[in-house]
């Protein structure tokens, strides 16, 4: 009797013990590698796009894996605009990108555009994506207190939205400055604040990473909607913490209008490398590519430079 | 002139008889009222059924044993029922305004199965009330537990419609809805964190509990301020004859409770207690581990719950109640490091637990109105202490840290609810109430000093939340009509003003529910109601964590709004209960955290880390229950999808699109059984089975190229990145496991018994995820709870 109790003891502590972890096979739909294609289409820039295939999360091996399986001699990208003329081939760039292939043509996006960007590789689904050149914003810098000793720089920028549809923008305003190293001024990022309503909009994660960097909720540069202002002419105050412009110097806003997936793209993108915290809730990369992954967003620039 | 003052003469006559016929009809009715109780202890039974047998007209008991029924003067034949319980039945001519209270025998007979009195309960084929569970205790009390600790809240998750959360949690997802849409009421109190040992164990002793009903729909306009359920947990009054009491030693804790009179009949008292003690086993184990050295080192973790009622009849008419329960968690670290010249000390103290006291007076007016007032306090706090002194030279504390880490949410509230039965066909209710909540998110206090190289520097700073005060009153009528004896309906409303900072939200709350009776056994039920919430609990994972933040709407977040129709079809075959219930839900202004957010290490600005949106849930579920006889138990089946769509301005999640909630699970099956096979032994058993709960698991890698990330455009490095298609795309392995329990009995000759319960908690060794992560190329699954046996001996006196 003794014996038998001995030998449940030890088989029940063998089963406690060896439950508690273990490996699991994925049991999911087990989904196969896609191609993933991203382009970003700037007015006035040659079009390129990058071609990769995705990796299954359990067979991630190394940079190179997301071309090894690409054929290019007998893959296929092209690129057609506006419908017209049928689409035009996209060539393998010689330039040698880590992870991704180049492809280019002599395509240059101008604002208006509708960009289809299709490609098919053996082995693969064909993806398909397709976006419209936005037009470049309308704005202009209506005011500007430079600082002084005790105040810091305002500007207030005053944009137009035509609101036949709905727009996204990204804001960028820039110090520029003599470069110690180049003939070449530098342009240097320039931290801001504002109350304005269009910048409830923006996207958590562009405030998390910028607070994290800076130690506060001041903006560098940021993505807002026009969902609140559509169709309005509409003055936004920017106020430049601890920045006091003085004769001779120069600053630089550029505000571009931007595609909604590149907003999207951008914002899921930047919250992603701030995900520092294994509690914290996955995040979604944005993707507009039927059949496979990636982005093809657009973009179109405006930009203002003032010298005090 | 004569033909006009002749129709005028008419026209009196029949504006007198329209006036007059209601009084002579009332002068025509006399009304039946008393209490229910149960004649071997005194305690009020819940839920008791009154049927007067000539007209087919009954009701049944209130939370206090209270029933009235208003009838046609006359002969009347009155059966008095309770499931387990010898019928009562008396007939007599009713001339007059009678008060009948009836002590029920429990019937021995029936647990062998020999007669069932169906219960007229409104849970039942013939009350109004749908998607109700009533569990009997003693029936819970038979169900298998984890670690031998019977659960009420582990046995309402094996109910259709309501779902666990991970492995061994005491979450309840009703209907589609969080874990903070449950309204758990101990004596119609709130609690606000039912659990225990991170949600492994409720707050809920099933020795001090009577009662437990669930409510996942059809709300009575009574209920509010939450969206997904109704928990209402009874307290035991106690014994008004004689002192009783068990003590029970189990794996994990022991627990005794005392009940008696304090004034025979009149005044009694009932007090349960309950302690783990892991943290006393495990010291032999910390003097071994220090056994060689130094330095000293130690901790532990256990929980506590206290429960106390007291109960005094004033009279036939007047009642009060004194409800208390306390509860607390604790997990304790202490260190000593000594080195020749210099020491130092460190404390760990976690702590988070309840307090609930409540005042209850029941009284009478007439023999038609029952009033119940209640004044209640409900605390839950949770606390963080750190403590590190540094000594040198065995003199003061050379430096001295500590930290400390507070949150707390109280309500102080009010209400008045009335019961008034005007005429046979009409079951009346009314009230109000009235709550004061007030916030306290997070409130750190550190404290510094050092008396090192002749100087000295102290400081002290405390820096978190502000606390926030809101109010919350609400007011509600509901008529449960016998409109005919095949058509009842229920219908109510519920207006709550809800007040918080600059704003205040005004919610119109409609209830409906209706019964179309087919034959004796077989009805169809149909409801609709609507709820509001205006507490949130915000929490990043799946298990339940003292860090779990309670925290108000604001003017910013909206209270949470739900709509729910239901219909279903009820058949009792004998004692045997069936019921098929479909359900469609939809929710407005709910939470969930933002793409990368998370409340760990910081709990302020929760605003900015939450989105709202909106959710729906649709359903079927199938019940079949046997709550008498040698054999009980119930078969639960649950197919359903609970979906989140985020999509609005500032408030988006996964791009607009709709995604599965994290307790989305198809399918839902529980099967309860429990046997006597004699007096001294019965056998209980339970299986669950549950697709797996959603996660969010990236399942492709993708090369992100250079060009267009955040930083205005700039090329960089090609970047791998882990891609997550959508939210919550994943689903973990399925639930599955079967428990089994023994109870060996023995009576004394003393009248004194005692059980032995041997349980045995996954049987199979069934490997349940826990969670699912990844481990380079490779998934690994925990699993915490392996086979698990359990013994327990009980004493009762």
């Amino acid at each position: 009797m003794k014996k038998i109790i001995n030998v449940l003891a030890f088989l029940i502590a063998v089963l406690i013990a060896a439950s508690c972890e273990k490996y699991i096979e994925f049991s999911g739909e087990e989904s196969e590698p896609r191609l993933t294609v991203s382009a970003l289409a700037k007015a006035g820039e040659p079009f390129r796009a990058y071609v990769s295939s995705s990796l299954f999360f359990l067979d991630s091996d190394g940079i190179e894996a997301f071309v090894k399986d690409l054929d290019v001699s007998r893959g296929v990208v092209q690129v057609t605009v506006n419908g017209e003329s049928g689409p035009v081939a996209m060539r393998c760039m010689p330039e040698k990108v880590d992870g991704a292939l180049l492809y280019g043509c002599d395509y240059v996006p101008r604002p208006g555009d509708r960009i289809v960007l299709e490609a098919e590789f053996p082995g693969f689904d064909p993806v398909r994506a397709e976006t419209r050149v936005p037009y470049p914003p309308r704005f202009e810098i209506t005011s500007l207190k430079p600082g002084g000793a005790d105040e810091d720089m305002e500007m207030t920028i005053r944009l137009s939205d035509d609101g036949s549809y709905e727009k996204y923008y990204f804001l960028a305003p820039k110090r520029v400055m003599p470069s110690p190293w180049t003939e070449e001024p530098a342009e240097v990022f320039c931290r801001f604040n504002s109350d304005d309503i269009v910048f409830r909009n923006v996207a958590m994660g562009v405030f998390e990473i910028y607070g994290f960097l800076f130690g506060d909720d001041d903006l560098v540069s940021c993505y807002f909607s026009d969902r609140l202002i559509r169709g309005q002419e509409h003055s936004m105050k920017l106020v430049f913490p601890g920045v006091r412009l003085a004769e001779g110097d120069r600053f630089s806003v550029e505000l571009r209008t931007v595609t909604e997936s590149l907003y999207w793209f951008d914002t899921s993108f930047a919250q992603m490398r701030s995900d520092f915290n294994i509690f914290a809730e996955g995040v979604t990369l944005y993707s507009n590519v039927t059949g496979g992954y990636g982005v093809l967003c657009a973009s179109a620039s405006a930009r203002i430079d003032v010298e005090l | 002139m004569k033909g006009r003052l002749k129709d005028i003469g008419i026209a009196a006559l029949t504006a007198a008889i329209l006036f007059l016929a209601p009084a002579v009809a009332s002068a025509q009715r006399v009304t039946v009222s008393g209490y229910m109780t149960d004649a071997s202890s005194g305690e009020s039974l819940i839920s008791a059924a009154l049927l007067e047998q000539l007209s087919g007209k009954g009701t049944v008991t209130n939370n206090y044993g209270f029933y009235t029924l208003t009838l046609n003067k006359g002969e009347v034949s009155l059966e008095y029922s309770y499931t387990g319980f010898e019928p009562f039945r008396t007939g007599f001519s009713l001339e007059r305004d009678t008060v009948i209270n009836i002590a029920l025998k429990p019937a021995p007979e029936m647990l062998s199965g020999a007669s069932v009195t169906a219960s007229r309960s409104e849970t039942g084929v013939r009350g109004t009330q749908m998607s109700t569970v009533e569990i009997p205790v003693r029936q819970i009390l038979r169900v298998p537990a984890l670690a031998g600790e019977v659960d009420v809240i582990k046995a309402i998750q094996l109910l259709p419609g309501v779902q666990s959360g991970t492995e061994g949690s005491a979450g309840l997802y009703v209907r589609g809805g969080g874990p903070d849409e449950n309204l758990l009421l101990l004596d119609g109190v709130p609690i606000y964190n039912v659990n225990h040992m991170m949600g492994f164990f409720s707050v809920f002793n099933a020795d001090a509990i009577k009662n437990v009903t669930l409510y996942k729909g059809s709300f009575p306009a009574r209920f509010g301020s939450r969206l997904s359920s109704i928990v209402d947990v009874r307290m035991k009054d106690g014994n008004d004859q004689e002192f009783h009491g068990s003590a029970s030693v189990g794996l994990l804790s022991a627990k005794f409770n005392l009940e008696g009179p304090i004034v025979k009949g009149r005044t009694t008292f009932n007090v349960s207690a309950r302690r783990t003690y892991y943290d006393i086993l495990a010291q032999p184990v910390f003097m071994y581990i220090n056994r060689d050295s130094q330095d000293r080192g130690m901790g532990g973790y256990y929980f506590y719950d206290i429960n106390a009622k007291l109960t005094h009849r004033f009279s036939n008419r007047d009642k009060l109640y004194v409800s208390y329960y306390m509860g607390d968690d604790q997990v304790y670290a202490r260190v000593k490091m000594n080195a020749e010249r210099e020491k130092d000390n460190m404390k760990l103290g976690w702590y988070w637990g309840n307090i609930v006291g409540s005042v209850r007076w029941n009284h009478l007016f007439g023999s038609r109105l029952f009033v119940n007032t209640t004044l209640n306090y409900t605390q839950y706090r949770h606390k963080l202490d750190a403590d590190v002194k540094h000594y040198e030279l065995q003199n003061d504390p050379a430096s001295a840290f500590s930290l400390g880490y507070n949150s707390l949410i109280n309500d102080i509230s009010a209400s008045s609810d009335f019961e008034f039965n005007p005429s046979p066909r009409h079951d009346v209710r009314f009230g109000a109430t009235f709550i004061r909540h007030t916030f306290k998110p997070s409130v750190n206090t550190v404290h510094y000093e050092d008396r090192t190289g002749g100087m000295e520097m102290v400081q002290d700073t405390t820096f978190g939340d502000r606390n926030l005060y809101t109010a919350e009153g609400a007011a509600y009528v509901e008529d449960n009509w016998t409109a005919f004896e095949w058509l009842k309906i229920n219908g109510g409303l519920r207006i709550s003003l809800y007040s918080t900072g600059k704003s205040n939200y005004f919610s119109l709350e409609p209830r409906l529910g209706l019964r179309l009776l087919f034959s004796e056994h077989f009805s169809m039920k149909a409801s609709y109601s609507e709820m509001s919430q205006s507490v949130h609990m915000l929490s990043n994972s799946n298990i339940s964590m003292p860090t779990d933040l309670w925290v108000p709407s604001t003017d910013r977040i909206r209270p949470m709004r739900a709509r729910q129709a239901a219909a279903g079809l009820f058949y009792e075959l004998g004692p045997v209960d069936f019921s098929l219930e479909g359900y469609w839900k939809g929710m407005d202004n709910l939470l969930e955290y933002r793409d990368g957010a998370t409340f760990l290490g910081s709990s302020s600005g929760w605003e900015d880390k939450v989105a709202s949106g909106r959710g729906w849930a649709y359903g079927i579920e199938f019940l079949v229950q046997k709550k008498s006889g040698r054999f009980t138990g119930w078969v639960g089946y649950t197919w359903s999808r609970t979906m989140r769509l985020f999509d609005r301005e500032g408030n988006v999640i996964n791009f607009g699109r709709p995604f599965p909630a994290k307790y989305d699970r198809r399918h839902d099956l529980s099967i309860v059984a429990s046997y006597e096979f004699s007096k001294k032994f019965d056998l209980s058993a339970t299986f669950v089975y549950g697709t797996g709960l959603c996660g969010s698991l990236a399942l492709q890698t993708i090369s992100v190229p250079p060009g267009y990330n955040f930083d205005a455009g700039s090329f960089t490095n090609p970047y791998p990145v882990d891609y997550l298609e959508s939210r919550n795309n994943y689903r973990l392995p399925s639930y599955q496991r079967l428990d089994i329990g023994f109870n060996f009995h023995r009576e004394f000759r003393s009248g004194r018994h005692r059980t032995i319960n041997l349980s045995v908690y996954n049987v199979y060794n069934r490997n349940n995820p826990f969670l699912v992560y990844r481990v380079g190329s490779s998934l690994k699954q925990l699993s915490i709870f392996p086979i698990m046996p359990s013994l327990s001996y009980t004493f009762y006196f």
